[in-house]
């Protein structure tokens, strides 16, 4: 079992800690308030940031995913919302890799490095159960005519490429759900609201209006009918992406809180020296060590091929909690300045609440879990 | 046009170790970063190779460590790297550097253009650059601030130093030593580190470059560290003022009227 | 070539818009001090134009001889020439010590020197004596700070330094001085390959403040960027230049030429305000030679408090804006 970094990875990390440090944190509180930065996505773009999870041969890196999450670690550390814009869109980069033909993967992994994707399941009514779930696609010809809304994309709005997740056969029920690519120039594609979130906001959240969508059966994802198995890899994908984030928020907690405690002084003494403090600061030390672990584990498990459904989903369920945890630790310590919207340690609080429901609410990952537990042999 | 970029491997932090006996930095076991101002001057050698078709070398002196460096300026972009490592090496002062690093550049031979960063922010000399243009007896340009290839025997530069610039039009094969204001160093990039990791950086020593074993390492040092010791508080007896702010201005404006300072 | 017989102090003689450069007079303070431990004299080496004439004025600030060499093809600086010059003079003389001043000339200069006479040389001291064994002994500081390095050059000559400017107080000029002018004529060729097309001052944004008389110097502990307006306002009205720790020229909030310290500029005004900074020993090598210190620093153990005369412990804003109505006060 290796748990070192290669030279590669450091090296990798040191030139994105250095990025983060210059071009990510700076713009946090704008982004927090103005939202989505094209001026960063632009400079990560040439950086060669946005298509670290393309494979060599389409024009990316071709990192690994326990670099990926690396990678989304370091980059979160500067803001979160960077974290999640990257989890959606190389999340979408991994479907197209695992289930793309080889005419889908040349048309459109190159697009990753300058443009966005984003992957839509959630529809207006039914949140992430993919149960209730109303758009339909019905092949007409060589074509698929689409119908539907999504909501809540991450990426929406401002990714130029959308992989639906579409009713092709309701008598199959989840088994007649296929996955197809639309374009914003799609005919009969448009884009609804943007959400106005209590955190992530630099990161665009949208809508996608299909009426009468024409998508050409070249732009399908994967087999007709393979969609829920698509779709479950996107979801163990994030998930882990999302750990990552979960991760990074608890560092960042960690870090302020340690130099704040160490500043502030009460009564001649700094905080750091009281109980109440370092038990929280404990708390938050153990939560990132834990979760870091599981995220990396997760990663290489699915690098390895393996299935990885639970860790993923635990890195998630258990690193959000514990991400939440961290930040409000953190804004206790503070004090009223973790009150204080000038000091960047409350939106570490918002944005950690948007890891318990995204992707899977904290509440369906713990069936999820509930569930694997229970039916499968004990693996070890 | 060939280039080579000499980069130092300096100290990540502050606190660094010195060998007791000979004076020197202990360098071995430390990350490193490259040296702020090399960074331009790769940058500069991968700018002329987008625009002229160059091809860069970057060059180091030190022990094996100095590699991460190496590998950081071939993720930039360079094409070849290549470390001068040898114990015979060490210990080397400005003109031992100098003379080792010019061996290497003859060896590796029709050398348009050799670059460095102004200085290096641990010892800041300055020096290597122009002992390596004398070695090899060709012009020098330090404090390089622009540059202008006018054809492939001459060139424009711009010096500036304090309040001062100068222009200069020189001939290849030169020497340049340059700063920050020159250009802003590109980040390495992923895939660029990717490439990097497969590519194998030549170590010399030595036996590798053709040279004269008085004239490298310690004993091709005319200079001695002789100490290095923690200097001597500055001796002022502080008054401090008082701590209410108001006051402490008042209190201070009144006493630096009286210094006639005010 | 080797210790035998290498005897002389010698400085040279730099020269800037026609007069002599600022560093020479510190450099020929130094030497005397030098000579009276070694008892040899002072050679000032000037190569200029044909029309100027600074010897007399080298000798007014210490210089026993003055070598000088006067040739038009010396009018601008070509540092191989310069180094051609210099190399025949020092193998006719055989010098014990050439030092020069740390400037761009000086440090293009004095290493090409060294190359051509392989012997040593130290960069930027910012001290320099003569031990009992008669060899000079160059300080400089060394990165790593906490740490200062001696450096001797026992065998090679001459041992060459360069010393960085406004570290050490030139004599009072004296017209009463007697000394030597040797003419040298020197066989020199211009060189093909290398030709200065024009030279310009710069409008400095900010003025060099290595010769500001009063400075305000911004540290880290100023916090966040948008305090330095109160700071700057500050400056305008103490008439003070505006210096910076290295953590501000590296962030991008200010350039390289306003950092005061081992790395940056050596500073000697009358005034040096202090604001947020902590202390460490890169800096205070840079400031050392001020006149009145004054500090702010929320922490009373911060190091920078041993080399100053008064000290503010407390929050920096607070008496940058108590200082700057007061300051208002009075006008």
């Amino acid at each position: 079992m290796e748990f070192d970094f290669t030279d590669e990875q450091i090296m990798l990390r040191k030139m994105l800690r250095e990025f983060t440090k210059n071009e990510v944190t700076p713009r946090m509180k704008e982004m927090d308030e103005n939202g989505f930065s094209e001026d960063l996505f632009k400079i990560m773009a040439a950086t060669g940031i946005n298509d670290l999870a393309v494979p060599e041969k389409y024009g990316g890196a071709g990192y690994d995913y326990v670099t990926q999450a690396m990678a989304i670690y370091e980059l979160s550390k500067g803001s979160p919302s960077i974290g999640i814009i990257l989890d959606a869109h190389w999340k979408v980069v991994a479907q197209i890799v695992k289930y793309g033909s080889e005419e889908i993967k040349q048309r459109y992994l190159p697009r990753a490095k300058d443009e966005l994707f984003a992957f839509c399941i959630t529809e207006p009514a039914g949140g992430s159960t993919i149960e209730s779930n109303r758009t339909t696609a019905v092949r007409t010809g060589d074509d698929w005519v689409l119908n539907g809304t999504k909501s809540w994309i991450t990426n929406g709005g401002r990714a130029s490429v959308y992989v639906i997740l579409a009713i092709t056969d309701k008598e199959q029920g989840l088994d007649g759900r296929t996955t197809l690519i639309a374009d914003t120039d799609s005919p009969g594609f448009s884009l609804g609201k943007l959400e106005s979130t209590m955190g992530m906001r630099g990161c665009p959240i949208g809508e996608a209006i299909m009426e009468d969508c024409l998508i050409p059966d070249s732009d399908r994802l994967g087999e007709v009918n393979n969609g829920i198995e698509i779709a479950h890899e996107a979801h163990d994908t994030a998930r882990i992406f999302m750990g990552a984030i979960a991760a990074a928020i608890q560092k960042t907690a960690l870090e302020l809180s340690v130099e704040y405690a160490k500043e502030r002084l009460v009564y001649g003494k700094p905080i750091a020296d009281l109980q109440a403090i370092q038990f929280k600061i404990a708390e938050m030390a153990m939560g990132l060590l834990s979760t870091k672990l599981i995220v990396y584990q997760s990663a290489y498990m699915k690098d390895h091929d393996q299935p990885h459904t639970r860790e993923a989903a635990t890195a998630k369920a258990f690193g959000s909690q514990l991400a939440l945890r961290a930040a409000d630790h953190a804004i206790q310590i503070f004090g009223g300045y973790g009150y204080s919207r000038e000091y960047p340690v409350e939106h570490l609080w918002r944005d950690a609440k948007s890891l318990q429901i995204a992707e899977g609410s904290l509440e369906k990952l713990h069936i999820d879990i509930a569930n694997v537990a229970l039916s499968e042999e004990a693996r070890e | 046009m060939k280039i080579v970029v000499c980069v130092k491997q300096i100290p990540l932090s502050n606190t660094v170790k010195i060998d007791p006996q000979t004076h020197n930095m202990v360098r071995d076991d430390e990350e490193g970063r490259m040296n702020p101002f090399d960074r331009n001057a790769v940058e500069e050698a991968l700018h002329l190779k987008e625009t002229h078709g160059a091809e860069v070398i970057a060059m180091s002196m030190g022990p094996p460590i100095f590699t991460s460096t190496l590998r950081e300026a071939l993720s930039m972009g360079c094409d070849d790297a290549v470390l001068l490592s040898s114990r015979a090496f060490g210990g080397a002062d400005t003109l031992a550097t100098g003379y080792t690093l010019s061996q290497a550049i003859k060896k590796i031979g029709n050398v348009d253009l050799i670059l460095f960063g102004r200085q290096a922010v641990d010892a800041d000399t300055g020096q290597v650059g122009p002992i390596v243009a004398e070695f090899l007896g060709i012009p020098q340009v330090t404090f390089v601030s622009s540059m202008n290839v006018i054809n492939e025997s001459e060139i424009e530069v711009t010096r500036f130093y304090d309040d001062e610039e100068e222009i200069v039009e020189t001939t290849f094969p030169l020497v340049a030593t340059v700063r920050s204001e020159l250009n802003t160093p590109r980040y390495t990039t992923p895939l660029g580190i990717r490439r990097a990791f497969r590519k194998e950086i030549s170590v010399y020593n030595e036996t590798d470059i053709k040279c004269d074993p008085s004239r490298i390492g310690m004993r091709g040092s005319p200079t001695v560290v002789t100490d290095t010791f923690i200097p001597k508080k500055a001796g002022r007896n502080m008054h401090q003022l008082n701590t209410n702010a108001e006051k402490a201005a008042r209190e201070l404006v009144s006493i630096l009227r009286d210094r006639k300072l005010l | 070539m080797n210790r035998e017989n290498a005897t002389g102090i010698w400085v040279f003689a730099e020269t800037r818009d026609d007069k002599l450069e600022s560093t020479v007079p510190e450099l020929l303070a130094v030497s005397r001090d030098l000579s009276k431990v070694t008892g040899e004299k002072v050679t000032a080496v000037l190569l200029e134009r044909q029309d100027l004439d600074l010897a007399p004025a080298l000798i007014e600030y210490g210089a026993d001889v003055v070598l000088e060499v006067r040739s038009d093809i010396l009018g601008d600086f070509d540092p191989v020439l310069y180094k051609d010059a210099l190399a025949q003079l020092v193998e006719k003389y055989n010098p014990n010590i050439f030092l020069f001043g740390a400037t761009h000339k000086g440090r293009a200069l004095a290493p090409r020197l060294q190359a051509r006479l392989q012997t040593g040389l130290t960069a930027d001291c910012l001290e320099l004596v003569i031990d009992d064994t008669g060899l000079l002994v160059q300080t400089k500081p060394s990165y790593g700070d906490n740490l200062m390095c001696t450096i001797t050059c026992p065998e090679a000559r001459p041992q060459m330094a360069t010393v960085r400017p406004n570290v050490f107080h030139p004599l009072p000029r004296n017209h009463e001085n007697a000394g030597t002018v040797v003419s040298e004529e020197l066989s020199l060729e211009p060189n093909e390959n290398y030709r200065v097309v024009k030279k310009t001052r710069v409008p400095a944004q900010v003025s060099s403040i290595g010769n500001a008389d009063k400075i305000v110097s911004i540290g880290r502990g100023i916090g966040a960027r948008t305090n330095l307006t109160q700071v700057q306002l500050l400056a305008e009205r103490l008439h003070a230049g505006i210096g910076v720790t290295r953590p501000l020229a590296d962030n991008g909030w200010f350039s390289h030429d306003e950092q005061i310290g081992q790395s940056g500029i050596t500073v000697q005004p009358r005034l040096l305000l202090n604001l947020g900074i902590s202390g460490a020993v890169q800096y205070k090598a840079g400031m050392k030679n001020s006149g009145v210190v004054v500090s702010v620093n929320r922490d009373i153990d911060a190091p920078i408090f041993s080399v100053s005369n008064y000290g503010y412990v407390g929050d920096v804003n607070e008496f940058v804006q108590a200082l700057l109505a007061e300051c208002s006060n009075l006008e």
